[in-house]
């Protein structure tokens, strides 16, 4: 929280700086600013530096103690060309003569002329790619499962780049009290020294060959990815099964790893804007499955020993939890490469618990957790949601694509933000809601999907001291929903999710996500024209439908307001939504 | 982002030195012809269209502009930013700011814009039966956009927001503080947003002086990659921007002519109130098309990027890194290379306590002597295969290629194949290394800026003298 607070009150000196700007005779005088400047001649000899005015500019340490205010950087650039005077002594003499050397010696041709051997080099080329050039034309996505249960997705694209990644079906919903912070500590110790290589070997190799080399953990899946070139995939297996097969978790490293855990976790309780969805999750789930946060408490870090990681790989990083996706490589090699690798890991240990036996420990429970912040210059946030079917219910109904396109159509964002149209300026809480109110800071829908259930919900900041106008507002808009809702919003909602879709999934990182986590949600994938084809498929009724189904649920509801701000909880929510039912199933 | 993602490396992180066991292959050199290949047509008036068609269900095209900051004086400083907030604001047959937004996102597309300093950027990313659409829109509010008096009103406070959001990011502020110092009396030297009396102050009549001086068929290009077809898309441009003036009536440049390409100088700002010291170090660098731009590259990604937070902490093999990790002296420093016409800045970027910062500029410079006098052949080679895959990897969807062609064309006048950069980067020798860095890392006055606790940043000759201690 303090943090918050720190930051918008430097924005706010800065921008009441900002308004008056033309002191500056008095602020480049009496402030903490010098400027001063040399010309760069005579680079060759070192010692004629003779324009020094610092001192001049420079002010005594005793006069910067005293200084109370702090000219804007603006106004300091401003300054410099309204005052031309100050810099009396910067050079009109043209260039350097070191860059003229430069040219003068660089046996290389400008960048605007074609390198001279380039023709004869495609040439050469040309001849080699005859013999590799007219591979399999096939770019389908095609699944395999090896023998230890092990399942492989890859898709061939026309590049030469490839994004591989790791997933195992694992997470902190997995944890149990002993182990809590257990798969968080995993992704630290990612990439960390293994029987075969140091840590330095493992990652000098990655940053030769690599880009985007990273680990991420969650409540329901671990996964390590990477890019690279083709010619270097076998390379980053090997790497990647060395650290799921021989890690050392050197005690030194974990020791290291635990405090920036613990870092982390102070972090994560100063900002509000990443503390408040984890609480909603402990709100709608209790504590334990989706519940249990990937970031456990400072004791809990401090309780996990080298033997919980080992026993945690040992349970849970089994072959029937594992999914290796990549793009850009043809599916028989990657096929290969993983058996050779991956091929002694068991389908699973005694101790590894069916996934069936977690996830009946998840059960939502819905309600209210409000708290006050720690003063009256914090932004209050309300955030309601609302309990949904899963990833896996895919297979049976479409109603996760309905609650994608609800969600798009209600869409909204920040009160500022840069870029143009694209990003749902025209939605309907952004037209009725950020843009109506303008102390509102931020409002909009959001659908976090996790395998056997999912949030549907709502968001909402505004400076102190509005959060209740503001929640009114929304509700109102939340109620004649259904009643205001037009075909256009829907068409425009649907190209938007299915353009957002296609474009996404042209990036080769998310497309090799992208599979893996449908296979590990699911068990299937869907292609992008299945999806495109099931969000074309959504009506206004079925939109409709689900949306009143959605709000007579018991939401959840986080609070962070004073008790100045009037607030809404769980239970009043389900009051309204019964006291107006037929305002909000459209039924005049 | 929620600390439950570790990255091993900085955003572009780079290499070097020490042992390698794990032993990469060598490029197979048949895939650089697969790539698409660029057609680029030019217009009577000048427009050049240039694409590359890939496969796949989505395409980005885009207007790139010669024309960003540079083109300005010290009255209109601002304007081809104010410029291009207001070209959305609506046209005769699309009249209003909302008739944009809703045609745009009723497609499901995206429309995107920004300005630099010597280029401004229109574009958009939408399904492939929608580029024509896509053209139509661009088209028409390049050269019909009203430029409503109230409209403009409107925007200046939006624009003061946005200068305000600016001011508040020590990143922003330190390298608009560079450019002020290093390009000092030259056009490069102002900032994009331009002083707040301007946006308060910048008229229509001003903004349509500036289109039809800049805005010009010669300084266009039309870009497109992804679902697009080049013979279509050429068709279209030719009919939906026809009335773009090929160029100016009068002949001369009216980018100003640039009377400093460098000066060695200093801004500092001392806020005791700040947690931590903002600095840049910056020497000139290289402009855009100069023959030893992949050299200069090269030693960018030599001496590395490297923050506190990412997962590779002291073992990257950046020897800057390693020594900045050890011995905790920096949160984070970049190595930066930014090219203009006729000059570039080459530097670091580095946030630090305020007690150490003295020793991490001296390393910085440290490094940079290393570099010229001793680098080894071994880390040059691996530096090489490095930029390499980097480069070769870095073309990920259809907006960076989109963006690549615009930029190369506006900047080279032609497209880098990845063959011609291959060929380029590994004809690289650690001489040619030596030669660079000696030229313009050694014993040079650079342009040195910083914000925060200062009270213990180096005095500017100190700095300066970092860049000739030779023994090592």
């Amino acid at each position: 929280m303090n943090n918050i607070l720190k930051n918008n009150k430097a924005s706010l000196l800065l921008s009441k700086l900002l308004v008056k700007p033309n002191n500056s005779s008095t602020s480049t005088s009496n402030s903490n600013i010098s400027i001063f400047s040399q010309q760069q001649k005579n680079t060759n000899n070192a010692n004629t530096i003779n324009t020094n005015h610092l001192s001049q500019f420079s002010p005594s340490l005793s006069s910067l103690s005293s200084t109370t205010t702090t000219p804007s950087p603006s106004s300091l650039i401003s300054n410099i060309f309204r005052k031309k005077n100050v810099l009396s002594y910067f050079s009109t003499s043209t260039s350097s003569n070191s860059v003229q050397d430069v040219l003068s010696k660089s046996p290389f041709l400008p960048l605007t002329v074609p390198h001279p051997k380039l023709k004869e080099f495609n040439l050469s080329n040309q001849n080699d790619n005859n013999n590799s050039g007219n591979e399999n034309m096939d770019y389908k996505e095609q699944i395999t499962t090896l023998p230890n249960g092990i399942k492989v997705i890859s898709k061939q694209t026309h590049e030469e780049a490839c994004a591989i990644g790791l997933y195992v079906n694992t997470g902190s919903k997995f944890e149990t009290p002993e182990n809590r912070g257990v798969f968080n500590l995993l992704q630290k110790m990612t990439f960390k020294a293994t029987k075969n290589n140091t840590t330095p070997e493992i990652v000098r190799s990655l940053e030769d060959i690599s880009l985007n080399a990273m680990s991420v953990s969650s409540r329901e899946i671990m996964q390590i990815s990477i890019e690279v070139l083709r010619k270097d995939v076998e390379n980053i297996l090997k790497i990647f099964s060395d650290q799921i097969k021989c890690p050392l978790f050197e005690q030194e490293e974990l020791k290291e790893q635990i405090e920036s855990c613990i870092r982390n976790w102070e972090s994560l309780n100063s900002s509000a804007d990443s503390l408040l969805p984890e609480l909603l999750q402990r709100v709608a789930f209790g504590d334990e499955g989706l519940g249990s946060s990937i970031f456990a408490a400072p004791n809990e870090y401090e309780s996990i020993t080298r033997e919980k990681l080992f026993e945690a790989i040992e349970r849970y990083y089994v072959g029937k939890n594992i999914v290796v996706s990549g793009t850009g490589i043809n599916h028989g090699e990657l096929v290969q490469m993983v058996q050779k690798y991956f091929s002694d890991i068991p389908y699973q240990r005694a101790n590894t618990p069916t996934i069936e036996s977690v996830d009946a420990k998840t059960v939502y429970n819905g309600g209210t957790m409000a708290f006050s912040p720690e003063s009256d210059e914090v932004d209050p946030s309300w955030i309601v949601a609302f309990p949904f079917k899963g990833l896996a219910s895919i297979t049976e109904s479409n109603d996760i694509f309905t609650a994608f396109v609800l969600q798009s159509i209600l869409g909204g964002g920040s009160a500022y933000s840069t870029g143009g149209p694209g990003k749902g300026m025209q939605s309907r809480l952004n037209l009725n809601v950020v843009y109506r109110l303008h102390k509102i800071k931020h409002c909009s829908a959001f659908f976090s999907v996790f395998n056997q259930h999912s949030l549907f919900g709502v968001n909402l900041n505004t400076t102190p001291g509005s959060l209740g106008n503001a929640i009114e507002l929304l509700l109102s808009e939340l109620l004649f929903f259904n009643q205001n809702v037009t075909m256009e919003e829907l068409n425009r909602a649907k190209r938007s999710q299915k353009s957002q879709i296609l474009t996404n999934l042209e990036l080769r990182g998310v497309l090799c996500d992208d599979m893996a986590r449908q296979l590990v949600g699911m068990g299937q994938w869907k292609t992008p024209e299945e999806v495109c084809k099931a969000i074309d498929s959504v009506t206004m009724e079925d939109v409709k439908a689900l949306y009143t189904k959605i709000m007579q649920s018991k939401p959840s509801v986080v609070v962070l307001a004073s008790e100045k701000d009037s607030v809404i909880t769980a239970e009043d929510f389900n009051l309204i939504v019964q006291q107006n039912l037929k305002l909000l199933t459209g039924t005049k | 982002m929620l600390n439950n993602v570790s990255k091993l490396f900085a955003v572009s992180a780079k290499n070097i030195s020490g042992s390698r066991s794990i032993v990469s292959k060598s490029f197979d050199l048949g895939f650089l012809n697969k790539t698409p290949k660029t057609q680029i047509t030019t217009l009577p008036n000048g427009i050049r269209v240039a694409t590359e068609q890939s496969f796949g269900e989505t395409a980005s095209v885009g207007v790139w502009v010669d024309s960003g900051s540079v083109y300005e004086n010290d009255k209109n400083n601002g304007v081809a930013h104010f410029l291009e907030h207001m070209i959305f604001k609506g046209t005769p047959t699309r009249p209003s700011p909302h008739a944009i937004e809703s045609e745009v996102e009723n497609m499901g597309g995206s429309l995107n814009a920004f300005t630099s300093r010597e280029h401004s950027a229109y574009y958009m990313k939408v399904l492939k039966d929608n580029v024509p659409n896509a053209v139509d829109i661009l088209s028409d509010i390049f050269q019909n956009s009203k430029f409503d008096s109230k409209l403009i009103e409107d925007e200046r406070q939006t624009i003061i927001s946005e200068n305000n959001y600016v001011q508040s990011k020590e990143d922003e502020v330190i390298f608009d503080q560079l450019h002020a110092a290093a390009f000092q009396g030259s056009p490069l030297g102002r900032t994009i947003l331009g002083p707040v009396e301007n946006i308060k102050s910048i008229s229509r009549d001003q903004i349509l002086e500036f289109v039809s001086k800049n805005y010009t068929g010669d300084r266009l290009v039309v870009s497109a990659a992804g679902a697009v077809d080049h013979d279509a898309l050429v068709k279209q441009v030719a009919e939906k921007f026809a009335n773009i003036k090929a160029a100016p009536a009068s002949q001369e440049s009216p980018r100003a002519q640039i009377t400093n390409d460098f000066v060695g100088s200093e801004i500092r700002v001392r806020d005791d109130s700040l947690p931590l010291v903002h600095f840049a170090v910056a020497v000139k660098g290289l402009s855009w098309d100069h023959p030893d731009y992949f050299v200069l590259e090269l030693i960018q990604n030599m001496i590395g990027n490297w923050n506190r937070s990412i997962s590779a902490g002291k073992n990257l093999s950046s020897n800057l890194g390693e020594i900045v990790a050890t011995e905790g002296l920096a949160e984070s420093f970049s190595t930066f290379f930014t090219c203009y016409k006729d000059t570039g800045l080459f530097g670091h970027y580095g946030v630090c306590q305020p007690e150490t910062v003295d020793d991490l500029i001296a390393e910085m410079l440290k490094e940079w002597q290393r570099i010229a006098s001793s680098v080894k052949n071994s880390e040059v080679e691996r530096a090489k295969d490095k930029l390499i895959a980097t480069t070769l990897m870095q073309y990920d969807g259809t907006s960076k290629i989109c963006e690549g062609i615009g930029r190369q064309l506006l900047t080279l006048g032609r497209r880098l194949t990845p063959s011609e950069t291959y060929l380029r980067i590994s004809e690289i020798t650690p001489a040619d290394v030596k030669r660079v860095a000696t030229s313009l890392l050694r014993d040079v006055s650079p342009a040195v800026t910083a914000i925060g606790p200062t009270g213990n940043f180096p005095e500017y000759n100190f700095v300066r003298g970092w860049t000739y201690w030779n023994r090592l």
